[in-house]
């Protein structure tokens, strides 16, 4: 979908078009169930967080004004993992239930002994990634899956670019440091 | 720079694959942090990766709530005090105007039927946002269908096959009326769901399903053309299957 495109279903979801704005859903919604899934580990609190931020994103959408600080395109994604970040908050106060990872992993190729190698590591980097603390986490798969600058990633959890930038850099650090025995095993 | 410094530096930059030149001369003469970067990289590739539950199917029912929802409805309004009696004499006013604006409505609505133009295209606007929405709800439950990321990029090239095979069995003189939807469709289908999971395909089977589909759309696109000679609706066609092949290609490229 092009700029141009994106904007044109903004304008028309704007004025109440409710099919331009399903395409919207479309566009967006498996980058943002992804990254609350990866933030909550339970798959219908995911979804359910993902269906009510593009309620409220519906709602308020008079409100979206397509002007960002970081990189030239994605205000919008911005604004919507923002308001999905807020209400993965009130989320959070509520409870912080867990889901045991699922067994259908993404097949990596190769022959079985390689793919369950591949398995292991996945599994190995996914229980690292939740041992990150939330805000870490969250920062280092606003910046990593979603491709967002920090001055973006800092819009979406309502801090500055430099404090954003400083938990990406948190994140990697201890991400490595739990994956040390592994991937030293994995480069030597 | 040193080594605490180089590492610093990458775990802080945006795209830690893309060092500045310091940093560049550094990993040049540094084996070990050469080692430390590709972890690091290694990391961040394998985060996208990272299995997450299929939600297509809460997708598919939000859109179909979120669609079928009626808009809010505006309250309604309500008098804050109740007329008092009215008098006799204006009630019978009331009456007589009450019996000339359902004449003049009536006169309205026979002027209005009389020119009324009775011989509307099958395909008004309307019918094909209908036809374009049933499109993309079968494509949806298609792809809910399907199991992997593979299987869905299949389905959507089967679409776009099958897409391509219907606007070429459309008479030459009703295209331009019955093509509407089709090419909405079809650019939707081509030009942004297809890339969008292609995009999600992982390890050896990327560059192959990717080439396949690239393949495919760039036959339908030089058929189409050929199929078009002047058409502009067969044109639209074949731009958005060339539209979609260079999306792809640029998938291999990244």
């Amino acid at each position: 979908m092009t700029d141009a495109a994106e904007d044109d279903l903004i304008r028309r979801a704007r004025d109440g078009d409710r099919a331009a704005f399903a395409a919207l859903v479309d566009r967006y919604w498996d980058r943002l169930h992804r990254w609350l899934y990866q933030l909550t580990h339970d798959r219908h609190a995911a979804e359910d967080l993902a269906q009510d931020a593009f309620l409220k994103a519906f709602a308020h959408l008079k409100s979206f004004r397509p002007v960002g600080a970081g990189s030239p395109r994605p205000y919008f994604a911005a604004w919507l993992f923002r308001i999905a970040h807020n209400a993965y908050a009130n989320h959070c106060r509520g409870k912080a239930r867990r889901e045991p990872l699922p067994e259908e992993l993404a097949a990596p190729g190769g022959g079985p002994e390689e793919e369950a190698a591949s398995r292991e590591e996945l599994r190995e980097l996914a229980r690292a990634v939740q041992r990150l603390p939330a805000e870490f986490r969250s920062a280092l798969l606003l910046r990593v899956e979603q491709d967002l600058p920090f001055a973006d990633i800092g819009a979406v959890l309502g801090v500055t670019e430099e404090t954003a930038r400083w938990r990406v850099f948190k994140a990697r650090r201890l991400l490595l440091k739990l994956l040390s025995p592994r991937l030293e095993q994995g480069t030597s | 720079m040193n080594c605490t410094a180089l590492r610093r530096r990458l775990l802080a930059a945006e795209r830690p694959d893309r060092a500045d030149a310091d940093a560049a001369r550094h990993l040049t003469d540094c084996a070990a942090c050469r080692a430390w970067r590709d972890r690091l990289l290694r990391v961040e590739r394998q985060l996208p990766q990272l299995p997450v539950p299929a939600a297509d199917a809460a997708r598919l029912a939000f859109r179909e709530r979120f669609l079928g929802a009626a808009p809010p409805s505006e309250p309604p309004l309500v008098r804050a005090t109740l007329p008092g009696p009215t008098p006799p004499r204006e009630r019978g006013l009331r009456k007589l105007a009450v019996a000339m604006a359902l004449a003049a409505a009536l006169l309205l609505l026979a002027v209005g039927f009389a020119l009324w133009p009775h011989n509307q295209p099958a395909d008004a606007p309307a019918g094909n946002d209908a036809e374009l929405a049933a499109r993309q709800q079968k494509r949806d439950q298609r792809l809910a269908a399907a199991r992997t990321p593979r299987q869905r990029v299949e389905v959507l090239a089967d679409i776009a096959d099958e897409l391509r095979s219907e606007a070429l069995a459309v008479a030459p003189a009703d295209r331009p009326r019955k093509l509407r939807a089709l090419t909405r469709f079809y650019r939707e289908v081509v030009g942004d769901n297809l890339p969008a999971y292609a995009g999600k395909l992982s390890g050896q089977e990327r560059a192959a399903v990717i080439e396949d589909v690239a393949r495919r759309l760039l036959e339908a696109n030089s058929q189409l053309e050929q199929a078009g000679g002047g058409d502009d609706a067969l044109h639209e066609l074949a731009v958005a299957a060339r539209d979609g092949h260079d999306r792809l290609r640029a998938l291999l490229r990244t």
